[in-house]
């Protein structure tokens, strides 16, 4: 069979193959990997050369930010349950459909938008004191979910050398430490089971303010490892 | 390389007016030569020749200048002395007579048209690899024994827009991939974790 002459291919030539694909599109590394373990090891071993993504010349050795994991921060939307937006715990009096539709986009899929993270994003996030930590984003509009009270758009994103922040000081500090600790359904992105509420230990911006119904304009939690899940609403017209 | 010093110092000598006289009918289109090429042969002076030889000893002469632009073990080889122009013949036992005479096509093509536009060259490159997968894989196969970088880019490129987009079951299939590796619950964690990928 013709297309069996294929897989005599040598691993330079099959790094040369993979390294024509487009690095920008994180969908490509994630598909070869899943391939067949060659793929995969090959990609593992020359990722800094193949479809380079920041933010992963951050984190050369680090076993809690993989490049598998980085990865999945580029597409993976962390569905509204782990961003904060509804709770693990029912819908109340909605119809078969509606909750079979809202269960979908409650856990972890494919993101629409944008599958590029950026620090400047990241700065625009947080509040003045913590511009010195380094936090990627995904770029704007994030994952559009349109939900009935208002259209949300969930992001996700990860803070360079968590533990090193500023952020992380002032999420452990004082007597309200354990207020900030919130259950979103733990990580979408590794097995941290904890998330901190980063509005409410004011690490964003005061500017982002709430809604009328006490709703939160802008929401982030992060989990111990710095993996980022929020959601950005629309600012109200009028106040 | 000699030869191209001659060329160019004969480019050199040329008015201009010259070039604009440099025609000669290809395939039934008059098509403009390089002028050197035109004087060479005025002169008298043949262009130098190589002989290649294929896997099924089949012999192949070709300017040498085509090869040593394009292959970097053949220019090597002549630079290094090893090949004799008197006696010699390349043996090339790994590409096959079809094959080589695509190859000694494509850089042949390259080296007399290398002042065409992109446009026509692109698409002489992809007329050129309208092929079947078996002849792809010799092409790059051969391609890669001789080194030529162009040639190779190009190829992989094909490749890569053979597996672009694929899903993963499809592109196990353009390799061939019959034992993936993964383990069972691997496989099924892959599938639950990229659904949309498969």
């Amino acid at each position: 069979m013709a297309e069996a002459l294929f897989s005599y291919l040598s691993d330079d030539i099959l790094v040369s193959i993979f390294s024509k694909l487009d690095g920008s599109d994180p969908r490509h590394r994630a598909v070869l990997s899943s391939v067949c373990t060659r793929f995969c090891s090959l990609l593992r071993q020359h990722h800094r050369l193949l479809l380079p993504l920041p933010p992963s010349h951050h984190f050369p050795n680090d076993s809690t930010n993989t490049p598998e994991i980085l990865l999945k921060l580029h597409f993976c939307c962390p569905g509204l349950l782990h961003a904060g937006v509804v709770s693990e715990s029912g819908f109340g009096s909605e119809d078969p459909i509606g909750k079979r539709r809202k269960l979908c986009n409650q856990k972890e899929h494919l993101a629409s938008g944008v599958w590029s993270l950026s620090r400047e994003q990241g700065s625009k996030l947080l509040a003045r004191q913590f511009r010195d930590d380094c936090l990627y984003i995904c770029d704007w509009p994030g994952c559009l979910h349109l939900e009935e009270k208002r259209k949300y758009r969930l992001f996700r994103g990860v803070f360079v050398d968590f533990k090193e922040t500023r952020v992380w000081k002032a999420l452990n500090d004082g007597k309200n430490k354990v207020k900030r600790k919130v259950d979103v359904g733990g990580c979408a992105f590794c097995k941290s089971e904890e998330s901190w509420d980063l509005h409410s230990a004011f690490c964003l911006r005061r500017v982002f303010g709430f809604h009328d119904d006490g709703e939160p304009v802008v929401r982030a939690f992060v989990c111990d490892n710095g993996h980022v899940s929020g959601a950005w609403t629309d600012v109200p017209m009028y106040s | 390389m000699e030869l191209l010093c001659i060329r160019q110092w004969i480019s050199g000598l040329l008015p201009t007016w010259l070039s604009a006289w440099c025609i000669k009918p290809v395939g039934g289109a008059l098509v403009r030569q390089e002028p050197e090429y035109i004087l060479l042969a005025l002169m008298g002076s043949p262009l130098k020749k190589i002989m290649l030889c294929s896997s099924e000893k089949e012999i192949f002469s070709v300017e040498e200048q085509v090869m040593v632009q394009h292959s970097v073990i053949i220019n090597n080889m002549i630079e290094d002395g090893s090949y004799n122009h008197e006696e010699s013949k390349i043996p090339l036992d790994c590409v096959d007579s079809k094959t080589l005479k695509k190859v000694i096509d494509y850089c042949t093509h390259h080296t007399h048209h290398h002042n065409d536009n992109q446009e026509d060259l692109e698409a002489w490159d992809a007329q050129f690899l309208n092929v079947d997968s078996n002849g792809l894989y010799d092409l790059l196969m051969a391609a890669n024994y001789l080194e030529i970088r162009n040639l190779l880019d190009l190829i992989y490129g094909t490749i890569k827009n053979m597996i672009k987009g694929k899903k993963i079951d499809e592109i196990r299939r353009i390799f061939n991939i019959k034992d993936h590796g993964f383990t069972p619950e691997e496989e099924e964690q892959n599938r639950k974790e990229y659904p949309h990928f498969y």
